[in-house]
């Protein structure tokens, strides 16, 4: 009989603590977009590993669910990690966060060129062929009269290996995924590939929280108050760094990221 | 309809370029990302008249572009995903212009300047699969009394609360969703936009979107200048002289008869515009 209380005692103690480890856990939905996120890459990649520190601090369990963008953006009770414009015209949410930003440059391979290339504006794209992901040309007419030929790819890795071969003059990415791609793909050629950055291309990545979500507004201020330490402490640009290579983040990150931050609290549900 | 008479509704503004927040998984390619940012407006994307899909950035877009080209002003439009971002830039950082059809301005109308640039017809629609027999309205709202009216974030909803309906706040996609699926009887749009909602999205049933039946009035749609920025009256005067210009020599009715279906009344738009453009 003692056994049997015993057991169930220890039964009773296991039960509550799956019990407590459900309750501190957290869940988000993000889509497979290495090196921001990935199920693969340790850590669950940048933002993964940002979201795990952070979550960490305030003390929760952090469970990411990798799923196709549309299934994430249909779904208006989940959480989310990402850029808020793919998730905001459907959900509300009581805490928008900007953890990190993306941004885009243009890509080119030197040894296919017989200068630097200068990009200040479209004209100066006339005549050569851009390579760009399948569905992310916009005002197609504009770009056909001034000359600039686009060929379209499903796969960013293709369009990294049609540079180095030439069959593309330049390539438009965000910077991350391009240093990905050229790192695996041709690590005796990185330093060949040059890059222009385009200034105003940047866009948030965000942690965002249900509107119904228990406790959003409490839990939104410790991954604040969170965020804030691992920067003071320089975690977080140890964690960035990692990604971009020693002195490599771009100059204003931390600007655009306090931008953001202010445009976002503007728009959490009360 | 005589409860939105006073509809803030704004337009908008660009000089060819559209900047707007990226929606692939990879970057959104558009003019606007090589070139600095000029008398920057902010509007939420609001198809036919505030559109990407479009290639000069929708009807309101293409009018004011079209009236400040011809006072030799350049300008930008930035199309944000929500009306609270559009708020953010009005109030925060005060942006020189702003456009949606349900912002709210609180409390500093003193602040804005209103110009006119077009004139819709909205209407009320409500799905025919789940009201068989049509709705009962006959051009007042107490018609109405019972039902449940999806109604856009920062719309004036006192006319239907006194009228006895119940209302429900949502952004317009999730309105559209909500009326098909029967969780609000009936919601408010130009009729336009219906137009352009069944041409471009094929999973849209015109079922679900039967007008009633009731005459209604054209209103003035407003992009809405800032005096607190520096150029706010400045730029809003330029644009009331542009538009009188592309009212008079043709250009203003070419753009509506390229947007505006065959029978829709554009003589009727120009003249209410010319109207209204000389107060």
């Amino acid at each position: 009989m003692t056994k049997a209380v015993l057991l169930y005692a220890v039964a009773l103690m296991m039960g509550l603590s799956a019990f407590n480890i459900r309750a501190d856990n957290i869940s988000f939905g993000a889509n497979e977009s290495p090196p921001y996120w990935s199920e693969n890459m340790p850590f669950n990649g940048m933002g993964g590993e940002i979201m795990h520190t952070l979550s960490r601090i305030v003390g929760l369990g952090i469970r990411i669910n990798f799923q196709p963008l549309q299934r994430l953006i249909d779904n208006d009770h989940n959480n989310d990690l990402g850029d808020p414009s793919f998730y905001i015209k459907n959900q509300d949410f009581s805490v928008i966060i900007p953890i990190a930003i993306s941004q885009s440059s243009f890509h080119y391979y030197r040894p296919n060129h017989q200068h630097d290339l200068y990009i200040d504006s479209w004209d100066d794209l006339s005549g050569l062929k851009v390579g760009i992901l399948k569905g992310g040309l916009e005002q197609r007419e504009f770009f056909n009269e001034l000359g600039i030929q686009f060929e379209e790819s499903y796969k960013q890795e293709s369009l990294i290996k049609k540079l180095r071969l030439g069959r593309l003059d330049v390539v438009i990415e965000l910077d991350l995924v391009a240093k990905q791609l050229i790192d695996r793909l041709f690590p005796e050629d990185v330093d060949d590939f040059q890059l222009i950055t385009i200034s105003d291309s940047a866009t948030p990545i965000a942690m965002m929280i249900d509107a119904n979500y228990p406790n959003a507004h409490q839990l939104g201020e410790q991954y604040r108050k969170a965020l804030a330490e691992i920067v003071e402490k320089g975690i977080y640009h140890d964690i960035v760094e990692k990604y971009y290579g020693a002195g490599k983040i771009p100059d204003d990150w931390f600007i655009r990221m306090d931008k953001y931050q202010r445009i976002y609290r503007f728009i959490e549900v009360e | 309809m005589k409860n939105n008479n006073k509809i803030s509704l704004g337009i908008f503004l660009t000089m060819l370029l559209i900047s707007s927040i990226a929606m692939a998984t990879g970057p959104r390619v558009t003019q606007s990302m090589l070139v600095v940012a000029e008398n920057e407006m902010f509007a939420v994307d609001a198809p036919p008249f505030i559109s990407l899909a479009e290639t000069e950035g929708g009807l309101n877009a293409e009018i004011v572009k079209s009236a400040l080209a011809a006072v030799e002003i350049k300008s930008t439009l930035t199309v944000l995903p929500v009306v609270k971002m559009v708020n953010y830039y009005l109030y925060e950082e005060q942006a020189l212009a702003v456009y949606d059809r349900h912002m709210s301005f609180s409390g500093d109308e003193k602040s804005l300047i209103y110009v006119p640039v077009f004139h819709m017809r909205e209407n009320y629609f409500y799905s025919k699969f789940h009201h068989k027999s049509d709705l009962n309205w006959k051009g007042k709202l107490d018609d109405l009394s019972g039902l449940t009216y999806g109604a856009h974030r920062g719309e004036n909803i006192s006319v239907y609360e006194k009228a006895g309906i119940k209302v429900v706040f949502a952004r317009h996609n999730i309105l559209v969703k909500k009326l098909a699926a029967g969780e609000v009887d009936f919601i408010q749009m130009p009729t336009l936009t219906r137009d352009w909602m069944l041409e471009h999205d094929a999973s849209i049933q015109q079922y679900h979107f039967a007008a009633m039946k009731a005459e209604t009035e054209l209103a003035p749609q407003f992009i809405v200048f800032n005096k607190n920025n520096p150029e706010g009256k400045k730029i809003a005067e330029k644009l009331k002289q542009g538009l009188q210009v592309i009212l008079s020599n043709g250009k203003y009715e070419n753009i509506l008869k390229r947007y505006l279906h065959e029978g829709v009344d554009v003589e009727a738009r120009v003249e209410a515009l010319s109207q209204l453009i000389k107060q």
